[in-house]
């Protein structure tokens, strides 16, 4: 096998010249033979950046900066940004085949942690996600211009920070309409638990009635007592029962909600512990006024002393104002053995 | 293949057709493909001729003049960074190729990293069997800074160019109007015009070089060259800036 630069006749079977080095046969295949090319866009800050080394300006800056302006204009930051979608950059140097795995793997994750969505595992699992993303964009060329191990980790730990915000963000950019809620409440005719996770479609128009039963996302503002006996955990969303209706009255008796004398089956609309201790005092109960619902729910309450809780802390409790319901159940998402649409 | 053995010198000929012609269909293999992208590279069509190296590497990838050939063209588009990566894997497949060496030099001559392409340079020249392209990219980074040297170095790439004599002094001339010395390079220009006077990229450079000598006869090789390439935008621009040219502006020699 002759070589083709120094005319040094091998052995058969060598992959490269014994006297010069040189590869003796390869195919276009095997060998990358097209150039890299320059974006047009990096043409100026090339330039500028040439015209800083010319008149020695460069060397007078931090090595930070010199590192940074290297980086910037580098194609190893592009493809950064571009594997926002996994694979991307690669797909467009058609180099996939070197994180198709990867990319499968990432796919694979994906899927099974949004199937687990809102338990133990499908945080763990949306971790590898996060994980695999970020090494998929940073093999691509980053981390191997870097140099120094510290530097190395906290590139890494950069990256997944921004992805994590990414994929914190990109589900509420994309589907707006959407959002999702645990419950506290134990509902054993439509087995329900305490601590299953529910998917909600937010509520278009305050006007738009709600029904008896319905599960709905609230966003309790707290307890406005004066005293400051009560305080709620406001600002945290959840999902309770609709229990009454605007304009009507609610009673409990017998660990069970009682709407204008009629009563409601506890199975369907339990009452809460805390408000069986303490359930409303006033004959009439608690009248719902014009643009709110009585909403069940094991609110967290923590209380100061043993003052029983008036029928007003209740009412601040429980009426939720229609403007504070901030969607509906539409699937039972977790755990995955009850998961289905509610009725 | 020999390498440089298809080279053509002589003849007004333009159009990529030319070579087996006499043997009936074209055979469009390695060496035709090195023929067109000289024909490129000589008429200032940079991209095209890098077009025309890649093919030859498609051809076959362990020709040297394809790789070399490919480096060049992105130095001469502009794409330094590039250019040092492909001189990189060039070099993985031809090691210590001084010229290849001399490219990467170059480029990062270009790219204004004056270390580099010193340490490079050294390198380059430290091989066996050196390339005229050594001695003008010795002969680039040392033009700033020390002229003898750069002017010793010319000498040597002219003196070990054998056949290729006019393609040598056209590069020579080119780098000496870079570093605006325009006189010399009038020189060696003048004679790389006489064998290659089909080459645009020749008249274009010697146009230029005279118009900023204030000489007349730019216009000639400007117009020898808008003649032989007349979609190159550059070159009747150059043309339309030397009639556009005032008073003042030939007294300042501009």
């Amino acid at each position: 096998m002759r070589c083709a630069r120094c005319e040094f006749e091998n052995i058969p079977g060598q992959t490269r010249c014994i006297r010069c080095g040189s590869i003796l046969e390869a195919g276009s295949a095997v060998i990358e033979i097209y150039p890299p090319r320059m974006a047009a866009w990096r043409k100026p800050f090339r330039d500028g950046m040439r015209w800083l080394r010319s008149r020695r300006l460069m060397s007078k800056m931090p090595a930070v900066v010199r590192r940074g302006c290297d980086v910037v204009i580098s194609d190893s930051l592009v493809g950064l940004v571009l594997n926002v979608i996994p694979g991307l950059p690669y797909l467009l140097k058609r180099r996939f085949r070197e994180v198709r795995l990867l990319v499968l793997l990432w796919l694979v994750l994906l899927g099974a942690s949004l199937l687990s969505y809102h338990s133990t595992i499908g945080s763990l699992l949306i971790g590898l996600t996060l994980g695999v993303h970020a090494w998929i964009a940073v093999r691509y060329g980053l981390i191997k211009e870097i140099e120094g191990f510290t530097e190395r980790v906290a590139l890494v730990v950069i990256v997944i920070i921004l992805l994590a915000l990414l994929y914190w963000a990109v589900p509420r950019i994309v589907i707006r309409g959407f959002g999702g809620g645990y419950t506290s409440l134990t509902i054993p005719a439509l087995n329900v638990s305490r601590g299953d996770y529910f998917l909600v479609r937010h509520v278009r128009s305050t006007e738009e009635p709600v029904p008896r039963g319905t599960l709905v996302l609230i966003e309790p503002p707290g307890i406005r007592n004066a005293r400051r006996d009560y305080r709620l955990n406001s600002g945290q969303r959840m999902i309770g029962q609709i229990v009454g209706l605007p304009e009507e009255m609610v009673r409990v008796e017998d660990h069970a909600y009682v709407i204008g004398g009629q009563r409601l089956d506890p199975s369907r609309f339990p009452v809460p512990l805390w408000l069986q201790r303490y359930p409303p005092r006033a004959a009439t109960g608690i009248v719902v006024p014009e643009h709110a619902y009585f909403v069940s729910s094991d609110y967290t309450v923590a209380m100061h002393g043993n003052i029983a809780m008036t029928d007003q802390a209740v009412s601040n409790v429980c009426l939720v104002r229609a403007s504070d319901i901030r969607g509906r159940a539409f699937l039972h998402w977790w755990p995955l053995s009850r998961r289905g649409f509610v009725e | 293949m020999d390498r440089f053995s298809q080279l053509e010198f002589g003849g007004d000929e333009t159009a990529p057709q030319g070579g087996a012609k006499s043997r009936g269909e074209t055979v469009r293999d390695a060496e035709y493909y090195y023929r067109e992208a000289t024909k490129y590279w000589l008429a200032a069509d940079f991209e095209l001729a890098l077009r025309n190296y890649s093919r030859i590497l498609e051809q076959n990838s362990t020709i040297f003049e394809g790789w070399a050939g490919q480096v060049l063209m992105l130095i001469e588009l502009g794409e330094y960074r590039e250019a040092g990566v492909w001189a990189d894997k060039a070099l993985e497949l031809f090691p210590e190729h001084p010229e290849l060496l001399a490219l990467k030099a170059l480029a990062c001559a270009r790219d204004a990293k004056m270390d580099q392409a010193v340490a490079y340079s050294d390198n380059s020249v430290g091989k066996e069997n050196l390339t005229p392209r050594v001695w003008l990219t010795r002969a680039e980074i040392f033009l700033d800074r020390k002229g003898p040297i750069a002017e010793g170095c010319i000498n040597k790439a002219v003196g070990c160019a054998g056949k290729l004599g006019p393609i040598v002094k056209l590069e020579a001339g080119r780098l000496l109007r870079r570093k605006r010395n325009y006189v010399f390079a009038i020189r060696y220009l003048k004679e790389a015009v006489q064998s290659l006077s089909h080459s645009p990229l020749a008249w274009y450079e010697l146009g230029c070089c005279q118009a900023s000598l204030g000489l007349p006869e730019a216009v000639h090789s400007l117009e020898q060259c808008v003649n032989l390439r007349p979609n190159w935008d550059e070159a009747k621009d150059m043309l339309r800036k030397i009639g556009n040219r005032g008073f003042f502006r030939r007294l300042m020699g501009k």
